[in-house]
């Protein structure tokens, strides 16, 4: 089945940065019908309010989120893999553009 | 044909029941992976193939366990956003999944991975654990066009298979059905 890529021209193959949103999309999927209380004990656990944008608000709830629970744990390691692929190929389409 | 976006993909692959299921397994172990890695290395090898994985398929993201030959940062990184991962096909289909040519092929030839890295040609085959469940795949990856053969599954069977004896040794949690777990050392 072909899985269409994100709308999206700024970033490198589609690929967005994941965001404070997308972690908490994806602890309520991941928890179903606990997501809402889990989203909450992590924003508790890493102090934040959930409305941060920065890139060290994220880590930050990365950070709690991997010792939460097992279960965010893998959720915390997807974001990661997410953020790691990001970050790599950034990287490599802004040395292509310059040497362009 | 059928599409479907990230959104609906994230949303089937992170069904809670298989994501608790796979959280039951220590899959951080250092020793786990190196157990995994030997398993890779071991397909590749039987399969004449540069590249093997073992790999659990999460909400967002493939996440490789072990692996055998993973090209630059995907190695590093430990893994791809599911979108673009070739297991998650393996996952959706619940049984072995071929690519001959990634580029060619209608299904796959749009996904960015076969930009990125050199990739044209895949096998995998389902990890499913005693619940049922299907937490990852275990796959080849060539770098030609190639047609997988039923004796290249039979090796891939029977490298997941060993996959999921290693597996059970480093269950942590107890099963939800009240079934017993089985705990490293004891």
């Amino acid at each position: 089945m072909p899985i269409t890529p994100e709308n999206s021209t700024a970033s490198p193959y589609g690929l967005n940065r994941p965001t404070m949103a997308d972690a908490r999309e994806a602890m309520h999927r991941v928890h179903g019908h606990t997501g809402r209380s889990s989203w909450e004990r992590l924003l508790h656990a890493a102090g934040l309010s959930g409305t941060e944008t920065g890139d060290d608000a994220l880590d930050r709830l990365l950070t709690a989120m991997a010792g939460l629970d097992p279960v965010s744990r893998l959720c915390a390691q997807a974001l990661r893999i997410r953020l790691s692929s990001h970050l790599h190929l950034s990287a490599a389409h802004a040395m292509t553009r310059s040497t362009a | 044909m059928n599409t479907i976006t990230p959104t609906e993909l994230f949303d089937r692959l992170g069904e809670p029941a298989r994501i608790h299921q796979i959280a039951r397994y220590d899959l951080f172990d250092p020793a786990l992976q190196a157990r995994l890695d030997a398993v890779a290395a071991r397909t590749a090898d039987l399969l004449h193939a540069p590249v093997s994985m073992v790999s659990v398929v999460l909400d967002s993201s493939q996440f490789i366990i072990g692996q055998h030959g993973v090209p630059g940062w995907i190695g590093e990184v430990q893994g791809t956003p599911a979108e673009w991962a070739l297991c998650t096909h393996t996952v959706l289909a619940g049984q072995p999944y071929c690519i001959t040519d990634g580029t060619a092929d209608p299904v796959h030839a749009a996904n960015p991975i076969f930009a990125i890295a050199p990739i044209r040609s895949y096998a995998g085959v389902p990890l499913t654990d005693d619940s049922g469940q299907i937490l990852g795949a275990h796959c080849v990856i060539d770098v030609t066009p190639r047609t997988f053969t039923e004796d290249d599954i039979t090796v891939l069977t029977a490298g997941a298979a060993e996959t999921m004896r290693i597996l059970a040794e480093h269950r942590t949690a107890p099963d939800p059905a009240g079934g017993p777990a089985h705990h490293p050392g004891r």
